[in-house]
C-alpha cells in the first residue's frame, strides 16, 4: 500500500534508540544512563494527594472534556506565574497544550507556510529540524560554540536572514548546551525580529531549572513577535502527563489552538488538575528538592570529566539537565562516525547517552551526558567507563 | 504578523458554537442538551483506585514518559481484547494516541499526500474534513441513506471514485446516525478497497457502544487496508484522559509512530495506567452500567420523540449516543442551523444542526440521549415538539 511522502520522509529520530537503550537499563543495572530527558525526582508529593483528592470527590467532572485552551483556573495560574516574572499576560492570551511538543507542531504548523525557513540555534533541541520538515519547512541553523558561550553571534545570525526567513526558535535553558540567552543575545534576536518582521519562538521548557546566572524572557525584549513555550515536564517532574502552555500575542495563540485542535481535541484533566495543584508547591520543591540535587549531579559530573577526561571542552551549564562536551581530540584518535561510537559506548562501556550531531551540525564530536539520573557515585563511574573506552 | 495560509484552511465548527451552549448550561440547570459528545456517567472506580495506589507507591514510574507508541503491556491487551472480533494483531501492530482525536491525524499524515482525494461517509462525524484539508488532502463526500439503513453502496463509491482517491473514512457505529455497518456492507467496502488499493479508516469510537446486534470489525475482511481507531472516551467514560489507539499493518502504524514523536512524543502515562485496570473489569461495566443506562435513555427519547414528534423520521440507533432525525417535514425544521440557534434561545435545548455531519444533513437534527436523565429527555423533546408547532 502507499504511504504519504512526509511521513516517509521523516528519520527515524535517534531519540527511539535511546527510549530502547534507557528499556535495557531498566533490566540491567550494570547498565549507566546519562541518556535520557526526564527528570529524576518524584512530582511534589503535597500537589499529587490533593490532585488525587479531586479526582475522587469528582470522578466525572475531572475526568470530562474541556476547552482546548485548558480551564480559565490554570489559564489564570499560569499568568500569575509569569507575572512574578514581569510579564503580564491576561488569561486569553495563554493556552495550555499537550506537553511542549504540541506546543512546538501547533506554532509551527500555525505560524509558517511551505518553503519558509526558520532559524535553529545549532546545536539545540532535537525535535526543532524534523517538525519543521514534516510540515514543510526549512530549518537553518545558526551554529554556536562552546567559545562563545553557544551565545548567537550578531554577523552569523544576519547572514543567515533572507527573503524567506520567518522565524527563529532558542530554548533557553537550552537543551543540550544548558546555556541561558543573556541580555545581549535577547536584544539582538529582538532586534532582527522586529526588523525583519519574524516570530521568535522561546522555548522554556527548563525555564526554573537554574544553577547560576539571570534568566531573561524573550518576551520581555519583543512581545508582539515572541511566542513562550512553557512545559510542566521538568519544572515539576511531570512529564508523563503531558502538559505545557503557551503564551504570547492572541492571534498567535488562537491559530496555534485552531492547529492543535486538528490532533487533540483538549488537554488531558487529570494532568492539569496536578498541573493546577503544583503552584501552591512548586517554589517550595524547587528550592528543597530539585536545585540542590541536580547541582550537586552537575557538579560531580562535571568535576569527573575535568578529572578523567582533560581533553573535553566543556561550559558549565547553569540550567537544564545536561553536560555537552566536546569530545574531538577522543573521537578524531577512534575514526568512527558519531553514531557508530555511539553504539560501541553503548555495548562496550554499558553506558546510555546520546551523539552531540543530533542536535545539529555544529554538535559533530560532541556527546550529550545527562547528569539529573544518575547517583553521584554512578555519575563518576560513568565517566570512568568513558575514559576507559577512549582509552582503547 | 503573518500566520499560516493553511491554518486558515481550518474552518471554526459548528461544534463551538455547541461547546459555548454547553458551557452556559453549567450556570443554568434549566437548559437541557441534546448537544454534547461527552459520556455522562463517572470512569469505573477501579481504574482511579489503580492508579492512586501504583501513584502512592511510585510517584515517579509512573509519571515520566512512555514509549511514543505507548506502553507495551496495555498494547498488548488491546490486541488480545481484538481478538474476539477475529481481528489478530500483534502490540507493534498498535499505537497510542491522545484520544480519537490524534489517531485521525496520525493515520490522515500518514497515509495521504497532499493532492490525494479521500472519501468521507456523509453523513460521518464532523472533524475528518478539517485536518485532511489542513494536510493538504481534498475531502470528497460519498452519500448513505436513512432508506438504506446508512448502509454503503458500491454504486456511489464508484461515482465519487477518481484517480486520486486513496482512502475512505467510514464511521462505525455512525456518528450521527447510530447504525453499525453491516456484514454485507463491510464486505462490498472490503473488497472495493482491495480492487482499487485504497485505505480504509475505519472510526470505531462508540464500538464499545452497541445496544442491538454484535460490532463487526471490518479489519478482518481487509487487513492490509485497514487502518482501525477508537478512544477510550466513551467505553470508560473518561473523554478528560485523551487515551484511545488506532491498529493496523505494521509498516503504516510504524509510520504513525514517526508522527506521533512530532505531534506529542507519547501519551499520558497517567491515562495509560489507568486504562490497564480498565481492561480487567471492561466486560461487566459495560454490561452492567454503561449499556443498561444508555439503552434507558435511548428507549425514554425513542418513545418521547414518537409521541411527541410523529412526522420526525428517524431510525432507531443500535448503538452510539445520538438519534438523527429528519425535521425537514415540519416547516421551521428545514433550515437545521436556524433550528437549532432557535431552540436554544427560546426553548433552551442545545441540539446540533445536521449540516455539521455532511451536506445530507440538511433538514436534521442531532439529539444526545446520553446526557440528561430519562425525565429530561422527555421534557426535551416536549420543548422540541413546542417549537416546532
Amino acid at each position: 500500500m502507499h504511504f504519504a511522502n512526509r511521513a516517509v520522509n521523516i528519520e527515524g529520530s535517534p531519540v527511539r534508540k535511546l527510549v530502547k537503550m534507557i528499556e535495557d537499563c531498566m533490566h540491567d543495572p550494570s547498565i549507566i544512563s546519562f541518556g535520557g530527558g526526564a527528570p529524576s525526582l518524584a512530582p511534589p508529593k503535597e500537589a499529587i494527594e490533593k490532585t488525587l483528592e479531586r479526582i475522587k470527590t469528582e470522578p466525572k467532572k475531572s475526568s470530562s472534556y474541556g476547552s482546548s485552551y485548558g480551564p480559565a483556573s490554570l489559564r489564570k495560574l499560569i499568568a500569575d506565574d509569569l507575572r512574578k516574572g514581569g510579564l503580564n499576560y491576561p488569561a486569553d492570551q495563554i493556552a495550555v497544550t499537550e506537553g511542549g511538543q504540541a506546543a512546538i507542531f501547533a506554532l509551527f504548523g500555525g505560524l509558517f507556510n511551505p518553503g519558509d525557513e526558520v532559524i535553529v540555534s545549532d546545536p539545540s533541541f532535537l525535535a526543532y529540524g524534523e517538525a519543521l520538515k514534516f510540515l514543510g519547512l526549512k530549518p537553518v541553523y545558526l551554529p554556536t560554540s562552546v567559545e562563545t558561550g553557544f551565545q548567537p553571534d550578531q554577523e552569523t545570525l544576519l547572514k543567515l536572514v533572507g527573503p524567506k526567513t520567518k522565524g527563529m526558535i532558542f530554548a533557553t535553558p537550552d537543551n543540550p548546551t544548558g546555556r541561558i540567552l543573556d541580555d545581549t543575545a535577547c536584544k539582538l534576536v529582538a532586534d532582527i525580529a522586529k526588523d525583519k518582521n519574524m516570530w521568535i519562538l522561546s522555548d522554556i521548557a527548563y525555564k526554573e531549572i537554574i544553577f547560576e546566572g539571570k534568566y531573561y524572557d524573550q518576551a520581555n525584549y519583543a512581545p508582539d513577535n515572541t511566542i513562550g513555550l512553557g512545559s510542566f515536564s521538568k519544572v515539576i517532574s511531570l512529564p508523563g502527563v503531558r502538559l505545557g502552555y503557551i503564551y504570547g500575542p492572541k492571534e498567535a495563540v488562537d491559530i496555534a489552538v485552531k492547529v492543535k485542535q486538528q490532533f487533540s481535541l483538549c488537554p488531558n484533566s487529570w494532568g492539569m488538575i496536578a498541573a493546577e495543584e503544583s503552584y501552591a508547591y512548586k517554589d517550595k520543591y524547587l528550592k528543597e528538592e530539585v536545585i540542590p540535587s541536580y547541582k550537586e549531579k552537575r557538579d560531580v559530573m562535571a568535576a569527573a570529566v575535568k578529572k578523567h577526561l582533560p581533553e573535553a571542552k566543556f561550559a558549565l551549564p547553569r540550567g537544564a539537565f545536561y553536560l555537552f562536551p566536546n569530545f574531538t581530540p577522543y573521537f578524531e584518535k577512534i575514526k568512527k562516525t558519531d553514531d557508530e561510537i555511539w553504539d560501541d559506548v553503548f555495548k562496550k562501556a554499558k553506558l546510555a547517552l546520546i551523539p552531540g550531531i543530533h542536535f545539529g551540525p555544529s554538535g559533530l564530536n560532541h556527546l550529550r551526558l545527562t547528569y539529573v539520573t544518575e547517583t553521584p557515585e554512578r555519575i563518576e563511574e560513568g565517566v570512568k567507563r568513558l575514559e576507559k573506552f577512549f582509552s582503547g | 504578523m503573518r500566520l499560516s495560509e493553511r491554518s486558515g484552511k481550518i474552518e471554526s465548527f459548528h461544534v463551538r458554537k455547541i461547546l459555548e451552549m454547553l458551557d452556559k448550561r453549567r450556570h443554568d440547570p434549566s437548559i437541557i442538551s441534546f448537544g454534547g459528545g461527552a459520556a455522562s456517567l463517572a470512569p469505573p472506580q477501579e481504574m482511579i483506585h489503580s492508579l492512586f495506589s501504583k501513584l502512592k507507591n511510585n510517584p515517579r514510574k509512573y509519571s515520566t514518559y512512555t514509549p511514543s507508541q505507548g506502553i507495551y503491556t496495555l498494547r498488548w491487551k488491546i490486541a488480545k481484547n481484538l481478538r474476539k472480533y477475529g481481528v489478530k494483531i500483534s502490540p507493534e501492530q498498535v499505537v497510542m494516541t491522545d484520544g480519537g482525536t490524534e489517531a485521525l491525524f496520525l493515520a490522515f499524515s500518514a497515509l495521504f499526500n497532499p493532492g490525494d482525494h479521500v472519501l468521507i461517509q456523509d453523513p460521518g462525524y464532523f472533524n475528518y474534513e478539517n485536518p485532511l484539508r489542513f494536510l493538504g488532502v481534498k475531502a470528497k463526500y460519498f452519500r448513505t441513506r436513512m432508506k438504506d439503513n446508512y448502509q454503503i453502496s458500491e454504486g456511489e463509491l464508484k461515482r465519487r471514485l477518481t484517480k486520486k482517491t486513496k482512502g475512505i473514512v467510514v464511521v462505525s457505529p455512525n456518528n450521527p446516525a447510530g447504525t453499525l455497518l453491516t456484514k454485507a456492507s463491510i464486505k462490498t467496502l472490503a473488497r472495493f478497497a482491495k480492487k482499487h488499493k485504497l485505505w480504509i479508516v475505519c472510526d470505531e469510537a462508540y464500538r464499545s457502544v452497541v445496544f442491538e446486534g454484535c460490532y463487526e470489525d471490518i479489519y478482518r475482511y481487509a487487513p492490509k487496508n485497514c487502518v482501525n481507531l477508537t478512544t477510550f472516551s466513551k467505553s470508560a467514560s473518561s473523554p478528560g484522559l485523551r487515551l484511545g489507539y488506532i491498529y493496523g499493518p505494521k509498516d503504516a502504524i510504524e509510520r504513525m509512530v514517526r508522527v506521533k514523536e512530532l505531534t506529542s512524543l507519547c501519551s499520558n502515562s497517567w491515562s495509560q495506567t489507568a486504562v490497564q485496570e480498565f481492561f480487567k473489569i471492561k466486560d461487566s461495566y459495560k454490561a452492567n452500567v454503561l449499556i443498561p443506562t444508555y439503552k434507558r435513555r435511548r428507549n425514554a427519547m425513542a418513545v418521547a420523540l414518537a409521541k411527541y414528534l410523529p412526522k420526525a423520521k428517524w431510525i432507531m440507533p443500535q448503538g452510539g449516543f445520538y438519534i438523527y432525525a429528519d425535521f425537514s417535514s415540519y416547516r421551521k425544521g428545514k433550515n437545521d442551523v436556524s433550528a437549532a440557534e432557535k431552540l436554544f434561545k427560546k426553548e433552551k435545548v442545545v441540539v446540533v444542526p445536521g449540516s455539521c455531519f455532511g451536506p445530507s444533513g440538511k433538514g436534521h437534527l442531532r439529539l444526545t440521549f446520553v446526557s440528561e436523565e430519562v425525565g429530561q429527555i422527555e421534557e426535551g423533546i416536549r420543548r422540541i415538539a413546542r417549537f416546532f408547532r
